[in-house]
């Protein structure tokens, strides 16, 4: 049951998605002043309501002698959780399915009733969906060291997660001509689950009809844990295997979707990760497939780091899918998301993911202390998504970036990210001091 | 293009050398720094140049200044780092006597005592950007000299490389008869039978030596006693090769350099051992440089020390194909049992015995300790436990002051932020840019690959250490255990667990010639041992 506080919250948030909206539609009727006393609102009883509902974060806060009334300056620096914080639990509890003390610790650090029954759950994916039928929605991303993070969600904040990105990234596809109706879907990945790279493919589904998947299956958790966890080359290869089971057959399948869809009139959204991308790119190249309809769409997520670490070069994919798939830059898409946060930040075509008015960022220098913001600053990326009141939502990423604030000539005002994502520096220390990433003490 | 400088034995004159020449002196923020290449010494010229950025330090408050300089050494090719005759070189090498080596030596160590033009020059350009409080930054540089020392040497090769009651040095120097039984094999006695005269006596006596081969270190930047060290082990082998210095810690092994080519000029019988050497810095993972080094028809050994990524590239450099040791990153723990907790003055005491193990290189020495499991029934004994390190690590701040980088200080805050959100911290200096140094009591496990290893301490409580021995491992180099009682009761359970060193509470960085290095003896390792 929402409390008056959340309920608050989420009609702000209904109000800073449409300020959004009209920011993104370049109206005039948009008021930068009026969002961001908006989003400052939000953010200030966001930040009393983590106190009260999220024990994790009311510790975080009597540590660093944090109260209701803090300023948002003190709150970007004193009150600001890590990744680290949804991967907090210890993985022997999955280990050895102890799904009472994996759903305790997710209490800890969320600010909604975790279903009862969690705790009997026989794997990791009969756990979240235990939680799902609660009414509770746990995405997952894969980290370093073979652990999920687990970012829960109710129902409010589970529709702001689905309502945000279409509230301003509708206008970008619509400046790109594109006609929904007359698409079909292609998503490289797995019809369902719920790691957060995989629900823009599910979404896609709620604007398009017809939408072929390269893995008519859901993706598991146990599958991906197994991969993430290998100690070997040979367990490794052998979780993969699994994980991509009839891989072959499924790229025939998709080349053959990618086909009909041609042959019949249609232009494609195709949505990949840019290693897969690739690969099917090169696919349609040896089997001499015809490009896509004119009028198709790229859009790419996941970051460009195959499993194997190998890195994906933007110019060069973009050139592959133009001279592959026919289609131009310009329609090649791409976000900068996260499973922690609700409001994807959406590339234009000038290379610069724009910040939408719904979230407050800062960046952070290398001590995790808050820059002062300025009109180019290069940091580590933090921000405050007020429309996520299941979990601690002011948060520095391990990414570092270069924030601008100035019009892009794109059109769009506001802060944005320009330039290459990275991890940031301290989030690859290491040492002779004793350093394996897969071991604990 | 490279160039070269003449030399000197005495160290004031080998310093005037070096200002002529502008090497080793800040000039401005830029020091430029000779290599020894093949017993060359090369320095930096033109643009085939590399350069590395430092911050500077106040040694006041041991934090980052605000300032900078720049290390300008010269690009070093693979080729100027190979011998196109191995097997004529270990042959020239097996031929220099160890007392020559170790007079060599000596003489280098002179050259290098802190107290000295030398020592007083490198030791003012390395403190500038150290983040070494003076008493360990000055222990770690008399220790480069002190272990240079013949007696040292000697001492240390003596021990590791003997056999029976034969002390080490004599199978380098010689082919050494073997008194022990030996057998002729399932074909001695079809070689009897082969023979068409009569036996001509018995067989001459087994002998073995210990011969030098050719070797790369990768050597680690987390000590300034790392790349002397590992030079130091190819040297008293009266082995070849190449050491590549490490990014963080260059001065010390370049001062090593510089110092044994100065003193080769009063000692031209260890020029072969001095030519067949290189002490120089690349850039980890240059494949320019790095693929046509390791070649196996060259290279009989690879010794890395360090970061997983830099074990991992060299290994698979080698390929299987040279010999390799591999120094990995492994970490400290310390197990308090709880007699040493039962009153506060004994609690107080452990504590400061157990600080001393965590200020090992503050922290960054795969012997210091990272983790303390205290022996707790449920009561508040592992938050005593922190107050009283908490005290120890303010006191030694006092004597040996420390802060974290600002890298670390961004760990810490990371830490604090996300996986031990939970836990209770108990602060040196203060959270936030205060910290000075940090224990933390964990509610659970702890995942090492974020520690920010800056004298920041994990406490776990366990019911028994009978707990913690179990979740022990190959990664574990050392352990403290504490009271000695406990230490002897539990020492074969924790080497069963791959633990190389169990040692008293206070006593991580124990070292004695001869001593195992992660369960290797490792100048044996690193020679030839040959039938003769």
């Amino acid at each position: 049951v929402a409390t008056g506080g959340e309920r608050k919250i989420h009609e702000l948030g209904g109000e800073l998605r449409a300020a959004a909206n009209a920011w993104a539609a370049g109206d005039e009727a948009f008021d930068e002043a009026d969002a961001t006393r908006l989003r400052h609102q939000a953010i200030a009883l966001c930040h009393a309501h983590y106190r009260a509902a999220i024990p994790a974060y009311r510790r975080l806060c009597d540590e660093a002698g944090v109260t209701d009334d803090a300023p948002l300056a003190v709150l970007a620096e004193r009150c600001s959780v890590t990744d680290d914080l949804f991967k907090s639990y210890d993985v022997a509890w999955v280990d050895t399915r102890d799904f009472a003390a994996l759903s305790g610790w997710l209490r800890d650090v969320c600010g909604e009733p975790v279903p009862a029954d969690a705790a009997e759950a026989r794997d990791i994916d009969d756990w979240l969906e235990r939680l799902e039928r609660g009414g509770l929605h746990v995405l997952y991303s894969s980290g370093t060291s073979g652990k999920l993070s687990f970012v829960p969600r109710g129902e409010a904040s589970w529709d702001a997660y689905r309502a945000n990105g279409p509230s301003y990234l509708m206008h970008q596809v619509q400046r790109l001509g594109v006609d929904l109706s007359g698409m079909d879907g292609a998503v490289l990945g797995f019809r369902g689950g719920r790691m957060g790279i995989q629900r823009a493919g599910v979404e896609l589904s709620r604007y398009i009809a017809d939408v072929h998947y390269l893995y008519d299956r859901e993706l598991r958790a146990e599958m991906l844990r197994a991969l993430l966890t290998a100690r070997w080359p040979a367990a490794a290869d052998a979780a993969r295997a699994a994980l991509a089971v009839g891989q072959d057959e499924a790229y025939r399948s998709f080349l053959g979707a990618l086909r009909r869809a041609t042959e019949r009139g249609r232009a494609v959204w195709l949505f990949g990760a840019p290693y897969q991308v690739q690969q099917l790119c090169v696919l349609m190249q040896a089997a001499g497939a015809p490009p896509l309809r004119a009028g198709s769409v790229v859009t790419l997520g996941g970051g460009w780091k195959s499993f194997e670490g190998q890195r994906v070069e933007r110019p060069a994919l973009c050139a592959l899918i133009e001279a592959a798939l026919g289609v131009p830059a310009a329609r090649v898409l791409e976000a900068y998301a996260m499973v922690e946060l609700n409001t994807p930040l959406m590339r234009c075509g000038d290379g610069r993911y724009h910040v939408p008015p719904i979230i407050e960022v800062c960046l952070f220098d290398e001590a995790l202390m808050p820059l002062p913001p300025g009109a180019d600053v290069t940091g580590t990326f933090g921000f405050m998504d007020p429309t996520a009141t299941s979990y601690p939502a002011f948060l520095v990423t391990g990414d570092e970036v270069r924030l601008v604030r100035e019009r892009c000539p794109c059109g769009l005002a506001g802060p944005a990210l320009l330039g290459e994502v990275r991890r940031a520096p301290g989030r690859e220390m290491r040492g002779c001091g004793g350093i394996l990433a897969t071991v604990r003490a | 293009m490279s160039a070269r400088i003449g030399g000197s034995v005495s160290a004031r004159a080998l310093c005037e050398r070096l200002d002529a020449a502008r090497l080793l002196r800040d000039d401005d923020g830029a020091i430029r720094v000779p290599v020894l290449a093949r017993g060359r010494l090369i320095v930096p010229e033109g643009d085939a140049i590399l350069e590395i950025r430092e911050a500077t330090i106040d040694r006041a408050t041991m934090r980052p200044d605000g300032g900078a300089r720049r290390l300008v050494l010269p690009r070093v090719a693979a080729a100027d780092l190979l011998d196109e005759d191995p097997a004529a070189l270990r042959a020239r090498l097996a031929a220099v006597p160890f007392a020559t080596l170790c007079d060599w030596l000596d003489a280098a160590a002179e050259l290098l005592e802190p107290e000295g033009p030398l020592g007083a020059r490198v030791r003012a350009l390395i403190a500038a950007a150290s983040d070494l409080a003076d008493p360990l930054l000055d222990a770690g540089l008399q220790l480069n000299a002190t272990m240079l020392r013949a007696g040292a040497v000697r001492e240390v090769v003596d021990r590791e490389l003997s056999v029976g009651d034969v002390p080490g040095s004599r199978f380098l120097d010689e082919w050494v008869e073997v008194d022990a039984p030996s057998w002729a094999g399932p074909t001695g006695a079809l070689r009897a039978a082969l023979a068409s005269a009569p036996a001509p006596g018995a067989a001459p006596a087994p002998r073995v030596r210990a011969l030098p081969t050719l070797q790369i270190h990768v050597t680690a930047g987390n000590a300034p006693v790392v790349a002397p060290a590992s030079a130091l082990r190819l040297l008293a082998t009266r082995s070849g090769g190449v050491v590549k210095l490490p990014s963080g810690s260059i001065l010390p092994g370049v001062a090593l350099a510089v110092a044994l080519h100065a003193a080769a000029e009063a000692h031209p019988a260890a020029r072969v051992v001095l030519d067949a050497l290189s002490l120089v810095y690349w850039k980890g993972g240059d494949a320019a440089v790095e693929e046509p080094l390791f070649d196996p028809a060259v290279f009989d050994r690879v010794v890395v020390w360090g970061a997983p990524d830099a074990v991992e590239r060299v290994s698979a450099l080698a390929a299987g194909a040279i010999r390799t040791l591999t120094f990995n990153p492994r970490y400290g723990v310390s197990l308090i049992g709880r007699e040493a907790l039962a009153d506060g003055a004994a609690l107080r005491a452990a504590a400061r015995l157990a600080a001393a193990d965590v200020l090992v290189w503050n922290q960054r020495a795969c012997i210091a300790s990272l983790v303390h499991y205290v022996e707790d029934d449920g009561g508040d004994v592992a938050d005593r436990w922190a107050a009283a390190l908490r005290e120890a690590l303010a006191d030694a701040d006092r004597l040996a002051p420390a802060a974290p980088s600002p890298a670390a200080l961004g760990q810490i805050q990371r830490m604090r932020r996300g996986s031990l959100v939970g836990a209770r911290w108990h602060w040196v200096g203060g959270p936030g840019r205060e910290a000075r140094a940090a224990v933390v009591v964990a509610p659970g496990p702890f995942d090492l690959s974020s520690h920010p290893l800056s004298r920041v301490v994990i406490v776990r409580r366990v019911s028994h250490l009978d707990d913690a021995v179990a979740i022990l491992h190959r990664g574990v180099s050392t352990a403290g255990i504490h009271p000695e009682s406990r230490r002897l009761a539990l020492r074969d359970a924790v080497a069963a667990r791959g633990v190389s060193n169990i040692v008293p509470l206070g006593h991580a960085e124990r070292a004695f010639a001869g001593m195992p290095h992660d369960g290797m003896r490792v100048l044996s390792e690193l020679v030839e041992w040959t039938n003769g």
